[in-house]
């Protein structure tokens, strides 16, 4: 994926959050008239992460800068158009596309609709057509990834394998990110340590998860990945029955079973919020890719288990001084 | 039997939306007898008899029991009176055993919960003793037969101390053999001082039976007659309203060309067992041929053959001459056979269906009930309405579904669709089981008429009476044989004995 | 009154002794009957209110806004302009009603046959699929060709899926249930491989080589829109494709001889046998009818607004489930079918577009649909249960069982 405009567009993003306080005054005029969209994917607004936090995202900024808050859940893809059409037509300024499998739809409405802006969470404005009202919010998940592979290895090391799993939900491209970066970062801190990929094929049914779980377990993983929302929980647990450790996803997933390593995060709600503070101060960049990476804490690591010993935390986050800095960089796709 | 009473039911009355099913009726039950009650179909007897059991409340009416005024609000208040019902259908476990099924409700149990077993099996043990019984306490109510079943039924009664026990219609799903048995079981709780309401529709049973005979018409008290005196004519009389004929009254056949013609036929039943062994006969136009014998013994699987409801494993089939290898349903239609089935409502008639589809239920693919697939419904109604005049269907028009007709109205609506496609050969199978005495006559004297036609008529059926009045010739059927032919005139006791296989020449 | 009115009147108890009562319900239970499902659905919103007012809201609002946000309010004010939003909101209703119209036929005629074809929603799927593959190839060729045959091939395929169920029932008495449930998983995880990354449907657009949907139909075989803007989900004319196959499936099953054989075979097949109809084939062929339904409903989806689908779509479609509950509601009937499928369609529309958290509890709004659509499965569940367990009493009727005689019977 190409990650352009990346430093302008942070720049632009600190200024908007900085800003959010003095933003009072310059922003009177637009403050009651403004109204920001957000429209759920097909997972709808209840699953617990991914959409759940751009609607809290939604709504803090709502009450941060006083504008009107939509929410449109979509249950298939048929509701889509429709829920583009009634934001719209409730005179939204801002729709945002809560995941890429609304890029389509967006790509339609944007060409309409000249003069309202468009963001889309997970996906680039070039790929949903590049127009000057679209912007895309992308996160670097592939340095989360990274971070907690090398947690992984260490402790997979210690346990006995080198192996680690990753249970996917489904192949899809914020999907394989976390994963990618997660295999690369494993095999250099420990070298020589094998990453177990598996896909559930759904990031709802817990039972699916829990099953590869137990498979990449059965074939030698130590430590299990899961990058498969709700699905994934089950892998978590399963790891956690026999005896093994999981981390946890896009949220802060420290109690969802005894053995969490610790969760790779992916601040969606940040995101929104970003890209709702540069529409509503005039300063949206149309055309480009607002990026949440480690450096503006847009994805990082959660909770650490305190088992964790220091020297694993201290190796960790010289990686991520490494990439922050540029030195290091994790691939963001799985090669082939 | 004594002349204390010991249930009265005087005046009852009781409607159901649009129908009177009792008025005023009245029924003495002295103790220690068997009393008939003796009425047609939906004449009011399982109306009154549920009144009495506590499912239904009485309009009008009292009820009296050992003189002494009682009201039942439900089943339970019943058998607390000492009332015990034997319903058509019974109401065991198949999975438990008679002693369990017999107990159960008022289970004795041995340190406060558990089911004694032991003492359960033998007190039912001693009570099977008692009535003579004759059934296994301890076997799996699956693996005894219907009569025995039936038998279980009564002793759940009598373990709640029942003294008045209703049965209806007891035999209805009794071999005759097994009817036997049942009335000797009756006979010693008479003597017992236990007193029954025996509900029946067939006279001969109740004369045999019964001491003394109520008969209800159309849900009023006709009369209340002792055994002594009374006739199958009187009682058909009484129950019909008008004379009936209970003899078929017919010529001597006028017999032509054979038109079915059965040669060394073979068939297996649905476990590979040959039921039918080498049977061939002929029916020529003009007679009819009884085919008597006891249920099992093939006649099924003879009829289900020549019908082509199923395949035959060897043998030929001619029907009019043409010849017919393994015929399908359809092919043996087309050949001319009509055909009656033993189960109207499981295979004669869609009970759903209208009066007019089930007419239909041959030629709906044929002008001039349908061209090139399309349906033309207002022809089937036109030839309904014919043949529902013709045939003197009641109760429903074209337009009613056939499951709300009466059973004796269900088996005229086959015999007119049957008899309507001017078959060359009818094979009428229990032509007229379940029926009352009105539906039977007409039944009767309709395969007469057909066979006067020239129609060559094969008649199966498990009731003696029906075949012996019936029939020109008689094949009697024993393990899928033929084991004898006779003409008409042949005594009872003859075709008894080939029945059971006993093969022995009766001296005339 | 102390006379019967008519002749031969039976007393409801010996009625009931005949089996003809429980003729009497299964008439209504498949034929006819509205009281039932009207109860029903009454029953069922009264029940989904209680759910809302539990919540803190009041149930009217709710299902006020319900109303409006299916676009029924449009009746009020017709325009033909899908400008306003409640002419907008009646043809998403109808779009989504078109679907379920056709899923709700798939179960209702195997019904009419005496089969459960809980199948609709892998037919649906080999439908979309078809539909997709056909109409994303050929793309060269003229409007009416491509559209036509891509319908057809679509439909053939959700028949030829639909009529494997029906000849294993045929051929080797497995149960059509069973069956149907286990090709439902099976073009589930067909059409998750063909839509999903590296599959053959995957789209081509070297931009989005990750992405788990298909490409777009071609605009040959995009159904012309009748009611809003082609490209933008406007009602094409699949919905009155879809009334064409509601007056299709009536005409079968009242006008035909083969109509005739399926009911005979659904209400008895032993009658029916007796009849001289061949049962096997009516099993085989009412199955297959029924997947052609559910294949057309795919079709039309795919070339009449969808376009594309993706692997996540597989995940969360359930049309072919609600299509359970519509003809249930529908009574296997093509008129109730018709009703069944817009309620529906109205329910699930108007939860989506009509209710805000003002009226109803944001979580809430999600599920009042399926809340719904469970209590009217459930009752009517209920309904055939009770059905069902009449019939079994009759089936557990002791039948003169066949024995070696004893003694002289005479």
């Amino acid at each position: 994926m190409v990650l352009f405009a990346a430093a302008a567009a942070v720049a632009l993003v600190a200024a908007g959050c900085g800003g959010g306080g003095g933003g009072d005054s310059t922003g009177t005029t637009q403050k009651s008239s403004f109204k920001a969209a957000l429209i759920s994917d097909i997972a709808g607004f209840n699953d617990n992460g991914f959409n759940k936090n751009q609607l809290k995202g939604l709504n803090n900024s709502a009450s941060k800068l006083g504008i009107t808050a939509i929410s449109k859940v979509s249950h298939s893809s048929s509701d889509y158009q429709p829920n583009y059409n009634a934001a719209i037509r409730a005179g939204a300024n801002l729709v945002i596309a809560a995941g890429f499998l609304l890029g389509d739809t967006m790509k339609k409405y944007a060409k309409q609709y000249p003069k309202v802006d468009f963001a889309i969470t997970d996906d680039s404005a070039s790929a949903v057509g590049g127009l000057k009202n679209e912007l895309g919010i992308t996160y670097a998940t592939q340095e989360g990834g990274c971070l907690v592979g090398v947690l992984a290895a260490k402790q997979a090391e210690q346990m006995g394998k080198k192996i680690i799993g990753a249970v996917g939900g489904i192949k899809i491209p914020s999907v394989d990110s976390y994963i990618a970066g997660y295999q690369y970062c494993a095999n250099k801190a420990v070298p020589g340590t094998k990453t177990l990929i598996q896909y559930s094929n759904s990031f709802t049914d817990e039972a699916a998860c829990s099953n590869v779980a137990q498979n990449e377990i059965g074939s030698g993983a130590e430590v299990i990945f899961q990058i498969a929302g709700g699905c994934g929980d089950g892998a978590l647990k399963e790891a956690s029955k026999l005896g093994k450790w999981g981390i946890g996803v896009d949220a802060d997933e420290y109690g969802v079973a005894k053995n969490i390593l610790t969760s790779a995060t992916k601040k969606t709600d940040v995101g929104v919020e970003h890209a709702i503070d540069l529409s509503f101060h005039n300063k949206f960049p149309g055309g480009t890719d607002i990026l949440l990476n480690l450096k503006n804490d847009g994805v990082g690591v959660g909770t650490i288990s305190p088992k964790v010993p220091k020297a694993w935390v201290d190796l960790m986050n010289n990686y991520k001084q490494q990439i922050i800095s540029g030195k290091l960089k994790p691939p963001a796709t799985l090669s082939k | 039997m004594s002349d204390e009473l010991v249930l009265e039911m005087r005046g009852i009355r009781k409607e159901f939306p649009g129908v009177v099913a009792n008025d005023d009726v009245s029924i003495q039950l002295r103790r220690g007898e068997v009393h008939a009650l003796l009425g047609e179909n939906g004449a009011g007897k399982s109306t009154l008899m549920n009144i009495l059991y506590g499912l239904y409340r009485p309009d009008a009416g009292e009820i009296r029991l050992n003189g002494k005024p009682v009201s039942f609000a439900s089943a339970s208040d019943a058998i607390e009176a000492g009332i015990g019902m034997v319903h058509q259908h019974f109401m065991l476990i198949p999975v438990m055993t008679v002693a369990e099924n017999v107990v159960l409700g008022t289970e004795p149990v041995k340190d406060g919960v558990l089911l004694d077993e032991a003492s359960a099996e033998r007190r039912v043990a001693e009570m099977a003793k008692t009535f003579n019984f004759a059934v296994e306490p301890g076997a799996l109510v699956q693996d005894i037969g219907v009569g025995q079943q039936q038998r279980v039924e009564i002793m759940k009664a009598l373990y709640r101390n029942a003294d008045i026990l209703i049965l209806d219609e007891p035999t209805a799903v009794l071999t005759p053999q097994e009817a036997q048995d049942l009335f000797e079981i009756l006979r010693t709780l008479r003597r017992e001082g236990i007193s029954i309401i025996f509900i029946s529709h067939k006279l001969k049973e109740v004369l045999e039976i019964a001491d003394r005979i109520t008969v209800l018409r159309r849900g009023k008290t006709i009369e209340t007659v002792p055994r002594e005196g009374a006739t199958e004519e009187s009682l058909a009389r009484a129950m019909v309203g008008r004379e009936v004929l209970l003899r078929v009254e017919k010529q001597a056949a006028d017999t032509g060309e054979v038109l079915l013609e059965v040669e060394d036929l073979h068939v297996t039943d649905d476990r590979g067992i040959e039921k039918v062994r080498g049977v061939s006969f002929q029916v020529r136009a003009g007679e009819i041929v009884g085919i008597a014998g006891v249920d099992g013994n093939g006649q099924t699987e003879l009829i289900e053959a020549l019908t082509g409801l199923r395949r035959a494993e060897r043998g030929l089939i001619r029907v009019g001459g043409r010849e017919l290898h393994h015929p399908s349903t359809r092919e043996a239609l087309d050949a001319g056979l009509g055909h009656i089935p033993e189960d109207r409502q499981r295979r004669g008639l869609v009970l759903e269906f209208s009066l007019a589809e089930n007419i239909a239920l041959h030629d709906y693919a044929t002008l001039p009930d349908s061209k090139w697939g399309w349906l033309f419904p207002g022809r089937l109604v036109e030839r309904a309405k014919r043949l529902i005049q013709e045939f003197d269907v009641r109760g429903g028009g074209p337009f009613t579904p056939a499951g709300a007709l009466s059973g004796g109205n269900q088996q005229k609506l086959v015999a007119a669709r049957e008899i309507s496609r001017d078959p060359q050969a009818l094979i009428a199978a229990q032509p007229t089981r379940g029926l009352d005495v009105g539906a039977i006559e007409y039944l009767h004297r309709r395969l007469v008429t057909e066979r006067d036609e020239g129609r060559a008529i094969l008649l199966v059926s498990l009731e003696l009476d029906e075949i012996l009045s019936l029939s020109d010739r008689i094949l009697v059927i024993y393990e899928g044989e033929i084991v004898g032919e006779h003409g008409g005139d042949v005594s009872e006791e003859q075709i008894g004995f080939e029945m059971v296989g006993v093969a022995r020449e009766v001296p005339a | 009154m102390s006379e019967p009115k008519r002749d031969l009147v039976e007393s409801p108890e010996e009625a009931a002794a005949t089996g003809t009562l429980a003729a009497r319900i299964s008439l209504s239970q498949r034929a006819g009957g509205v009281a039932v499902p009207v109860a029903t659905i009454v029953l069922a919103f009264l029940i989904g209110g209680l759910v809302v007012l539990a919540t803190g809201h009041n149930p009217l609002d709710t299902y006020r806004d319900v109303f409006n946000g299916a676009g029924l309010n449009w009746f009020f004010h017709p325009t033909t302009s899908t400008q306003g939003a409640a002419a907008y909101n009646l043809s998403q209703t109808l779009l989504q009603s078109t679907t379920l119209i056709l899923t709700g036929l798939a179960v209702a005629f195997a019904f009419r046959c005496g089969m459960f074809n809980i199948g609709g929603q892998g037919q649906y799927f080999v439908g979309l699929v078809v539909a997709n593959w056909l109409g994303v190839s050929f793309a060269d060729m003229s409007l009416l060709p491509h559209a036509l045959i891509t319908i057809v091939g679509a439909t053939l395929a959700g028949a030829a899926w639909a009529g494997i169920a029906g000849v294993l029932k045929a051929t080797t008495g497995a149960h059509e249930v069973i069956s149907t449930i286990m090709l439902n998983w099976i073009a589930f995880y067909m059409a998750s491989w063909l839509f999903g990354d590296g599959g053959p449907l995957q789209t081509s657009d070297p931009t989005r080589q990750t992405v788990p949907i298909s490409n777009d139909v071609a605009r040959s075989a995009q159904l012309p829109v009748i009611w809003g803007t082609h490209g933008f989900q406007g009602l094409d004319i699949g919905f009155l494709i879809a009334i064409a196959a509601l007056v299709v499936f009536w005409a079968l099953i009242n006008r035909t001889t083969l109509g005739f054989e399926v009911r005979a075979v659904g209400f008895n097949p032993d009658a029916a046998a007796y009849g001289g109809i061949n049962v096997k084939k009516n099993l085989i062929r009412a199955m297959t009818i029924s997947g052609a339904f559910a294949g057309l409903a795919g079709a039309l989806d795919m070339v009449g607004y969808l376009y594309h689908y993706g692997q996540l779509d597989v995940q969360v479609s359930q049309v072919g489930f609600i299509g359970i509950a519509v003809a249930l509601l529908g009574r296997n009937t093509a008129v109730g079918t018709f009703l069944g499928a817009v309620l529906f369609g109205g329910l699930l529309y108007g939860t989506t577009q009509g209710l805000s958290s003002n009226v109803i509890q944001p979580e809430l709004a999600t599920n009042l649909t399926y809340i719904i659509q469970g209590l009217v499965v459930l009752f009517i569940g209920a309904d055939l249960l009770i059905l069902y367990v009449w019939n079994s009493r009759r089936r557990l009727r002791p039948r003169r069982a066949a024995r070696a005689p004893v003694k002289a019977a005479a």
